[in-house]
């Protein structure tokens, strides 16, 4: 329970610490497009990391559920710079989609299979986003997950 | 929440003041352009991991190599510059990567060169990882890897 407060309290302070990705003066000043859905995008992003975060956390992998509660925060940042509302933590199993609950087992493979989809879900929405710094945090956290896969392979073939 | 969303306005705007100097936003270059350093640091760790002889890398960065060049990168930009050897060099070479394909996904115009540039970036942060486990260190050493120095 107090880890689950700990995290609305993480995402509720987005902004302070917001990510500072290298973005060349041009980049950062341009505003030339908007993206279709930047919103939308961004919620259903959140909502996947917070997702993903709590069934790490069942699952005792803080490591993975320290990075999703960060590419939350960051995400978080950009949706509440919008002025739309952040979307809820997580706060039972029973609200978890497949692949999180799966995760949530513990299992190395559904946490593969959790981390593939968290991927996806990064590139199906990098269309959705126009402004460049919200493509390029899109596209770290989609790198993130990538390595995160890298270790879940490395520690699964272990297993095997 | 309220002192919250005050708060993030307040950090937002002083993000804006620290561009505000740049003048006019400028429109940035073709794809083409915004690509070659992308091109450029595929062909460098290509030639790199052939030379280590691991060539399952290899043949994945001529495959980025290639992936870029059917978007119409433009060659001839220069080789990401570093000064190590061996193993560590491979990983200055992965980041200049991941850094190039960072900038291009920011501003490409064109949204599956924009996907590309995500896949490319996912790929370049994988081989990071494995290339810092091979050094026994962290292979996930932040949330964000953008080819920065953690």
């Amino acid at each position: 329970m107090a880890a689950r407060s700990d995290r609305r309290a993480f995402i509720a302070a987005a902004g302070a610490g917001a990510l500072a990705l290298a973005v060349p003066p041009a980049a950062a000043a341009l505003d030339r497009k908007k993206g279709a859905d930047e919103p939308g995008a961004l919620s259903a992003l959140i909502t996947a990391e917070l997702h993903a975060a709590y069934a790490y956390e069942r699952a005792g992998r803080p490591d993975l559920a320290r990075h999703e509660d960060e590419h939350a925060k960051a995400l978080a940042s950009l949706l509440d710079a919008l002025g739309r509302p952040i979307p809820a933590a997580p706060s039972s199993p029973e609200q978890l989609g497949p692949a999180a609950t799966a995760a949530a087992g513990g299992g190395r493979r559904a946490a593969l299979e959790l981390e593939q989809a968290l991927i996806d879900g990064c590139r199906r929405r990098i269309a959705d986003v126009g402004d460049p710094n919200m493509v390029r945090t899109v596209a770290t956290i989609m790198a993130g997950h990538a390595q995160h896969l890298v270790v879940l392979r490395g520690a699964a073939d272990n297993e095997e | 929440v309220v002192t919250t969303r005050r708060a993030l306005l307040a950090a937002g705007a002083g993000s804006a003041l620290a561009v505000a100097g740049c003048g006019a936003p400028e429109e940035p270059p073709p794809d083409s352009e915004l690509l070659a350093p992308s091109l450029a640091a595929a062909l460098a760790l290509a030639a790199a991991y052939e030379q280590r002889g691991d060539r399952a890398f290899a043949a994945r960065e001529r495959e980025h190599a290639a992936r870029l060049r059917a978007v119409g990168a433009r060659a001839g930009a220069p080789e990401p510059a570093t000064s190590a050897h061996g193993a560590q060099r491979l990983l200055a070479l992965e980041r200049a990567a991941m850094r190039a394909h960072l900038d291009a996904a920011g501003l490409v115009r064109d949204l599956r060169t924009r996907a590309l540039a995500a896949d490319l970036l996912s790929d370049a942060a994988q081989h990071e990882s494995t290339l810092l486990a091979r050094l026994h260190r962290d292979p996930l050493p932040t949330a964000f890897p953008d080819g920065r120095e953690v």
